[in-house]
C-alpha cells in the first residue's frame, strides 16, 4: 500500500522488492480511501497477500476492511491489516471478517511500549523470521516478555470494556476541535474530511500558516502535537501519506496532527483553539512578509 | 549600558544555536539572567544524511550538538527550515557575483537576510521580543537607537560581517558573547559542562566545505559559463604571459596558483569577464586611493549628509584604515583612504567604523584612484 505507516524508503514493500517480489501499490483517493474496485482489478492469480492499514495513523481515515478482505480472499489471496490505530476506537471482531492476519501495538491502547500482537487465523501458515527456542508456536523464538504481555492483555481488556465511553469521549473532543478549526477565523482544512475516520485523530492545515512555525508556537504553549513527519534534522518533510492523497508538497508539509487520549478534556480543546486564535494572525503576517530594506545613506 | 547586564529585559528570547560553543554560551548567559529562552537551529542548506563534515556549522551533527546543548541548559530546541531564503539570498547571490567577476562575501548576505532578519520575523511570530546569537560583537542602546560595536576580543571580532543588519533588527538583537574574550567563553562553557565546550571552530563558508569555489559554481550554473572557461593572463601592458582556468577561480590580490613566472611576485589586479582576461601586476599595482560602495546600509538614524571621517575595513582581516566617507547618489558611498590600501576586491564588503562603532557598510563596486 502506498498509504502505509512506514517511510517509503524503510518500507516492507521496498524490502520485498529487494528480495525479488513484485509489489503493486494501490494508492488512495483525495480522501485517503482505497477504492475496492481498484483492489479487485489489481488482483491476479499470482497475488499471495494483500495488506491494508485499517485506520491511518496520520489522518485517522478508515478503510472498508471487511469488504477489501472479502475481495482479496475471493481472489485467493491472504489478507493482512495493520490495525494499530483501531483498539479503543473501532469495534473489531476478527471472527466476523475474512481477515487472515491482523497486527496490533500495545502502546496505542495505553499498554506498555515494545510489545504487540499478531492475530493469525487458523490454517494460515507463516515462516518465522527468528529461529531458536520455538516460542509463540515457532513463529517468534526468544524468551517471552511476560510482564509486557500481561500489561498488553490488561490494556486490551480495559480498551474493550470502555470502548463505548472512550469512543464517545474522543468523538466529542474531535468534533469540538474540528468545528473550531473550520471557523471563519481559522479557516482550517481537515485532511480526509468526508471520509470515515476514527475519533481522536485530526490532521489539518491552516491556510497561509507555515506548519513548522505553528508546530513550534504550539509546543511553546505546551501543546505536544505533531507534523506529518520529521526528517533526520528535526525539520519537516512533507508527509508521504498526504502526498499519496494527491496534495502538493507545500500543503503536505504544512500539516499538523492532533491526537487525543481519554485523559484529554473539552477544556484542553478550548485552550488549544485559544492558542491558535492568539498566534495565527502573527504567523499569517509572517508568510506575507518581504525583505527588509537597508538604512538610507541620505535622508 | 549594554542590554545584557542584570535581569532579563525581555519577555521571551529566541537564541540562534549553530551547535558551536559561542552560541551555546550566548544561551547560557541569557538563561542565567532569567530570560525565557528557546533555542533554534536554522537549517540553511541541504545536507546529505551521510554528511560527515562536522566542522561545518550546518551539518546534522551540528543540529544534534545544538539540541544537546539546549537540553543541558534546560531550554526547548527547534529546527527552522530557512533553506529557501538561504538559496535565494546567499547561494544564488554568491554564484551571481562570481559570474560577474566579483568576490562575494556570503556570510554577510547570510547575516543580513537570513540569520538575523528572517530569524527575527519568525521569532517574533512565535512570541519572542528579541533574538540572540553567538556573534562576537556588541550592541549598545543609546539615545533611542542601537549601536553596533566590535566584540571585546579583537582577534575574534565579527562586526565586519554584521554591517548589513538593518537598524530595526539590531534594536531587537542581543549579542551576549561580544562582551567576552574567546578564552572566557571557553571557560564559561567548560564550567557549565556544556557538551560543546571543547568543540573546534567552524569554517567560514559552510556550503563549500571543500573550499573549491570553482567546482561549486560549476555545479550551480549551466554548462561551461564564460567565467569558468580558460582564458589568457595579461600583464599591465596587455601582453599575454599565461593561461588562467576561469576568472571565477581568482580573486583580486591573489598571488598563488597563477602559473606564471616573473622576476618579481605577481598578483591578480583585475578580472575582465567580458574579454575573459586576468590582469596581473606587481604588488604596487594593487594599491588604490579609495573605492566606491553600493548597497550601503547606514546604521545611525542621522543620515550621512556630508563628508565624515572614519576607518574602513575592506576584508575580514584588514586593519581598519583611516579614511573620509562621502555620500553619493543612490545609496552609494565614496571612501578616500588617507594612505592607499592594497587589494580592493569588488564584491567584498567595505565596513565603516568610528573607533569601536560600526557606522555601516556597503559592497565594494570599484576601486578608485586619484579621488
Amino acid at each position: 500500500m502506498r498509504c502505509s505507516r512506514r517511510a517509503p524508503r524503510n518500507s516492507l514493500a521496498a524490502a520485498l522488492e529487494r528480495d525479488g517480489y513484485r509489489v503493486t501499490r494501490l494508492g488512495v483517493d483525495r480522501q485517503g480511501r482505497v477504492d475496492p474496485e481498484k483492489l479487485r482489478a489489481a488482483l491476479t492469480p499470482e497475488t499471495s497477500i494483500v495488506s491494508i492499514i485499517w485506520a491511518n495513523n496520520e489522518t485517522g481515515v478508515v478503510q472498508d476492511v471487511p469488504k477489501l478482505a472479502e475481495i482479496a480472499r475471493a481472489a485467493g489471496a491472504c489478507f493482512h491489516t495493520d490495525a494499530v490505530q483501531a483498539p479503543g476506537k473501532l469495534d473489531i471482531r476478527v471472527g466476523d471478517h475474512l481477515i487472515d492476519l491482523l497486527s496490533l501495538s500495545a502502546h496505542k491502547f495505553c499498554g506498555p511500549k515494545g510489545v504487540g500482537a499478531l492475530f493469525v487465523r487458523k490454517g494460515v501458515r507463516l515462516d518465522p523470521i527468528t529461529y531458536g527456542g520455538g516460542q509463540e508456536g515457532g513463529l517468534r523464538s526468544g524468551t517471552l516478555n511476560v510482564p509486557a504481555i500481561v500489561g498488553m492483555g490488561e490494556a486490551a481488556r480495559f480498551a474493550r470494556e470502555n470502548l463505548d465511553a472512550s469512543r464517545d469521549h474522543l468523538a466529542a473532543l474531535t468534533d469540538r476541535l474540528e468545528s473550531g478549526l473550520r471557523s471563519d477565523e481559522l479557516g482550517g482544512r481537515i485532511y480526509g474530511d468526508g471520509a470515515p475516520r476514527v475519533a481522536g485523530t485530526t490532521c489539518f492545515r491552516l491556510p497561509r500558516v507555515e506548519g513548522e512555525a505553528l508546530l513550534i508556537a504550539l509546543d511553546l504553549e505546551g501543546f505536544a502535537v505533531s507534523s506529518g513527519s520529521a526528517c533526520s534534522t528535526g525539520s519537516l518533510d512533507p508527509s508521504h501519506v498526504l502526498l499519496a492523497m494527491g496534495y502538493p508538497k507545500d500543503r503536505a508539509a504544512g500539516a499538523i496532527r492532533v491526537s487525543f487520549g481519554v485523559g484529554n478534556s473539552t477544556a484542553d480543546v478550548d485552550r488549544f483553539l485559544g492558542a491558535l486564535s492568539s498566534r495565527v494572525p502573527r504567523l499569517r503576517a509572517l508568510s506575507s512578509r518581504g525583505r527588509r530594506s537597508h538604512g538610507r545613506v541620505s535622508s | 549600558m549594554t542590554n545584557n547586564g542584570g535581569a532579563c529585559a525581555y519577555r521571551r528570547v529566541a537564541v540562534a544555536m549553530s551547535g558551536g560553543v559561542d552560541s551555546a554560551v550566548a544561551a547560557l548567559l541569557l538563561a542565567r539572567e532569567g530570560c525565557e529562552l528557546f533555542g533554534v537551529t536554522m537549517k540553511l542548506y541541504c545536507y546529505g544524511e551521510a554528511s560527515s563534515t562536522d566542522r561545518s556549522c550546518c551539518s546534522i551533527s551540528a543540529i544534534e550538538d545544538a539540541r544537546r546543548t539546549c537540553d543541558a541548559i534546560g531550554i526547548p530546541h527547534y529546527v527552522m527550515d530557512l533553506e529557501a531564503e538561504f538559496r535565494r539570498d546567499v547561494i544564488d547571490a554568491f554564484v551571481g557575483e562570481y559570474m560577474q567577476g566579483r568576490t562575494p562575501n556570503p556570510c554577510v548576505d547570510c547575516n543580513t537576510h537570513v540569520k538575523f532578519s528572517a530569524f527575527l520575523d519568525r521569532a517574533t511570530a512565535l512570541g519572542a521580543d528579541a533574538i540572540a546569537t553567538g556573534h562576537h560583537a556588541r550592541i549598545e542602546h543609546r539615545f533611542g537607537e542601537p549601536r553596533l560595536l566590535c566584540g571585546v576580543d579583537g582577534e575574534k571580532d565579527q562586526s565586519y560581517a554584521l554591517w548589513g543588519i538593518q537598524r530595526d533588527v539590531l534594536a531587537q538583537t542581543i549579542l551576549p558573547v561580544g562582551e567576552h574574550t574567546k578564552s572566557e567563553i571557553r571557560v564559561l562553557a567548560a564550567e557549565a559542562k556544556l557538551p560543546v565546550a571543547e568543540k573546534r571552530e567552524s569554517q567560514d563558508i559552510c556550503f563549500v566545505p571543500s573550499g573549491d569555489y570553482g567546482a561549486f559554481i560549476a555545479e550551480q550554473v549551466e554548462a561551461d559559463p564564460s567565467p569558468l572557461r580558460p582564458g589568457t593572463i595579461e600583464d599591465l601592458d596587455g601582453k599575454t604571459i599565461g593561461q588562467h582556468g576561469g576568472t571565477a577561480r581568482y580573486t583580486i590580490g591573489q598571488r598563488r596558483h597563477l602559473g606564471v613566472s616573473a622576476s618579481e611576485p605577481l598578483y591578480v589586479v583585475g578580472l575582465d569577464n567580458g574579454r575573459n582576461v586576468l590582469t596581473v601586476g606587481p604588488r604596487g599595482a594593487l594599491r588604490a586611493d579609495g573605492l566606491i560602495t553600493d548597497r550601503v546600509n547606514w546604521l545611525p538614524s542621522v543620515a550621512l549628509s556630508g563628508e565624515r571621517r572614519g576607518e574602513v575595513k575592506i576584508r575580514y582581516r584588514h586593519p581598519a584604515a583611516p579614511a573620509t566617507l562621502a555620500p553619493l547618489a543612490g545609496d552609494r558611498v565614496q571612501v578616500r583612504f588617507d594612505e592607499p590600501q592594497e587589494a580592493v576586491a569588488p564584491g567584498q564588503s567595505a565596513v565603516f567604523y568610528e573607533g569601536d562603532r560600526v557606522l555601516g557598510g556597503g559592497v565594494i563596486d570599484s576601486s578608485a584612484d586619484a579621488l
